[in-house]
């Protein structure tokens, strides 16, 4: 069992994907607030990302089409409090 | 909609050594969902990998600052991948490299899977300070 399962985050990411710019493309369909029909992430907002293996990892969305959402990660902060940082969480 | 799939001018250099990021992105469920985004990305079957520039993980890290955030990594022989049918495609910009599979099937991804070993400890990570 990972030691990050209960890491919270509201996008899952593949790290391979992430490019030299640090944005990387996510799915809503693919993350842990699927099935929350009031997550509605905006390009400008904060979430965070993770993967269940590593710390989750803040970010602020550039792009959003559809289920699609854009995030250029900032390498420099861990997200120490997901749930209180990210969009959908008060 | 697909976009259109544009490569880069190089073919796979010999003992080109190639990596997915983590140690569990090559289950069949995360898997699953990379390759998803591949096909709705360009319309075809496969996932990311990277390459490790003469076998330099500094140099990998230095392209992309990300490699230096994972603990572990998983390693693949490219030429071994494209001997077993998994064709890569120099995909994005260098490192990047999109290993192609036939269908999103668990067949296919046993097979493809078993070419990957690790994970091993990234050379090339930085932990961080708090």
């Amino acid at each position: 069992m990972s030691n990050m399962d209960n890491d919270r985050y509201d996008l899952w990411y593949d790290a391979t994907t992430v490019g030299a710019d640090l944005v990387v493309e996510t799915w809503i369909s693919h993350s842990p607030q699927a099935s929350d029909a009031e997550f509605n992430p905006q390009p400008g907002d904060w979430v965070t990302v993770g993967d269940d293996e590593e710390p989750s990892i803040r970010g602020r969305i550039t792009r959003r089409d559809a289920n699609k959402v854009w995030v250029q990660l900032e390498l420099g902060l861990v997200a120490t409090d997901a749930a209180s940082q990210a969009v959908g969480h008060g | 909609m697909t976009g259109a799939l544009s490569l880069r001018d190089e073919s796979a250099p010999s003992g080109l050594v190639v990596v997915r990021l983590g140690a569990r992105t090559m289950e069949d469920n995360l898997l699953l969902r990379s390759v998803e985004q591949c096909h709705d990305r360009w319309g075809i079957w496969g996932f990311s990998v990277l390459e490790v520039p003469d076998g330099a993980y500094d140099q990998l890290a230095r392209l992309r600052p990300i490699v230096a955030e994972r603990r572990q990594l998983l390693v693949a022989n490219a030429s071994e991948l494209v001997d077993d049918g998994f064709p890569l495609l120099p995909t994005l910009d260098s490192p990047h490299w999109t290993v192609v599979l036939a269908a999103a099937t668990a067949a296919q991804f046993g097979r493809v899977r078993a070419h990957f070993e690790g994970p091993i400890a990234n050379p090339s990570y930085r932990p961080r300070s708090s």
